[in-house]
């Protein structure tokens, strides 16, 4: 399990590929030009389904299928320079899903993704 | 019968209404006006209308309104005629299309193209702009109600759609040409009394997010010639202060709100640690996690009336920046350590990363 700011990649089963993209950004930070990226050759990923959830109700975004190490990068979105916040953190192989941070809105009594 | 020519064309030209509408401010064309509000007068009265007042905004309108709504004056109030010649008309448009079409392909361009235009113009525009005028005070309390004022930006959509299928299937629907020149000449809403006219203007400028929501990002969502201007977050219709002034919003600012809705943008635009430390806040507990920075679970000094509780947060630390950060959690979290693995959905117990930045 790895956390990097609001992301957090822990290890899941093999699943069917599906939504598959090119898109190396997986979570922006809303309003701001920096966000976490994933890099590497040998990394397949995979979109989550619109509001996908873990058990525990966290905020599943993508899935990750890493055969050799890849890298979750803090970056500006327009640079592709590291934001220097938040350090690299090496995947191993295997399959993971990402969580997105949530907070609670006790007005809405909703929960919703943090705004980072 | 619906063929790829005429879904093209219906698309590209309600894409250009709605655009239209949005963005397509045009300067106000008084004569144009005039001419529309004489032609609609006309049609209820039988005679030009006696005087014509443009206002440049709801503001400057609202005060011509007052000047002219002089006591001594018997007067009479031609909404109810203007909206029963619009509905009159409304329904030969219907009939024309039911005569022009067949009804499976009128269901269509209802599903296809009117509802996307009632959505765009009425219900994500015109409804809260009209509905926000109204609780604004900028008119007399008893010409606020929708009924008392005929006609609006509510209609936008309904003309915009004859229009569209009039130019797409080449169908001459009977839109009086006074109700079309009413809005092409840049009118939003008008007052029709007996003795007097007053026409107000469309806003210079609507702002709306891609959800088609009126959202102003540290601006005004609508704003009008004379400086009127209403905010919105997210289609919510919240007052100046933290939209402009976000900074300057007080506890007092935030515990006087009444609409949860608006108390919800207040949380959104201020982010949790300013709304937070607005409201005052007691420690709960305390603990430092694996990798030693501190975290602290927060509520509320008072109960929140709207929330029906108090409301709690988590106080953390990042480990990049070290700086601090608060997120809102629900009133069942007891402990730090909780509320952090809560954010991502975990329970103490499972939530382990290994390495964090």
């Amino acid at each position: 399990m790895y956390r990097q700011g609001d992301v957090l990649i822990e290890r899941a089963g093999k699943r069917e590929r599906t939504d598959l993209t090119d898109e190396r950004l997986l979570v922006r930070g809303e309003g701001r030009n920096h966000g976490h990226f994933i890099t590497g050759d040998n990394v397949v990923i995979s979109v989550a389904a619109d509001g996908e959830l873990t058990s525990g109700g966290g905020i599943v975004t993508h899935y990750l299928e890493v055969s050799e190490p890849c890298t979750l990068e803090h970056k500006l979105i327009d640079a592709e320079a590291w934001t220097g916040e938040h350090a690299p953190i090496t995947i191993p192989p295997g399959t993971y899903r990402v969580i997105r941070q949530r907070e609670y809105n006790p007005y809405a009594k909703a929960i919703r993704a943090v705004k980072d | 019968m619906l063929t790829d020519q005429y879904l093209n064309a219906l698309s590209e030209a309600k894409e250009n209404a709605v655009t239209s509408f949005i963005q397509g401010h045009t300067p106000f064309d008084s004569a144009e006006a005039a001419w529309a509000v004489n032609a609609l007068y006309r049609e209820v009265t039988g005679a030009d209308c006696p005087a014509i007042r443009l206002g440049r905004g709801p503001s400057h309108a609202g005060e011509l309104l007052k000047q002219n709504l002089t006591p001594q004056v018997e007067r009479k109030n031609l909404a109810d005629d203007l909206f029963s010649f619009a509905v009159g008309h409304a329904e030969n448009c219907r009939l024309a299309l039911s005569e022009a079409l067949p009804g499976e392909v009128i269901g269509n361009l209802s599903n296809m193209v009117f509802r996307d235009l009632n959505f765009k113009m009425f219900r994500s525009v015109a409804e809260p702009v009209m509905t926000t005028l109204s609780a604004s005070g900028h008119f007399p309390d008893r010409y606020v109600l929708r009924s008392s004022v005929y006609p609006s930006l509510q209609d936008a959509d309904w003309i915009s759609y004859y229009d569209i299928l009039g130019k797409v299937f080449r169908i001459n629907f009977p839109v009086p040409a006074a109700f079309r020149a009413f809005f092409t000449s840049g009118g939003m809403q008008l007052f029709a009394f007996s003795d007097f006219a007053l026409l107000v203007p469309r806003p210079r400028l609507i702002s709306v997010n891609e959800s088609f929501s009126l959202h102003g990002e540290e601006a005004a969502a609508v704003e009008w010639e004379d400086g009127t201007k209403l905010y919105f977050h997210n289609g919510v219709a919240i007052p100046e202060k933290p939209v402009m002034r976000p900074d300057e919003v007080t506890r007092e600012d935030i515990v006087s709100e009444t609409n949860a809705e608006v108390r919800r943008c207040y949380q959104e635009i201020l982010g949790s640690e300013r709304f937070a430390k607005c409201l005052g806040l007691v420690t709960l507990d305390s603990d430092v996690d694996r990798f030693g920075h501190d975290i602290t679970l927060y509520r509320t000094r008072d109960k929140d009336k709207l929330a029906g509780n108090y409301i709690r947060f988590a106080g953390v630390t990042c480990p990049s920046t070290q700086r601090r950060y608060f997120l809102c959690v629900p009133p069942h979290i007891t402990s730090a350590v909780e509320a952090v693995a809560w954010s991502f959905g975990k329970t103490p117990e499972d939530y382990r990363p290994e390495i964090e930045t």
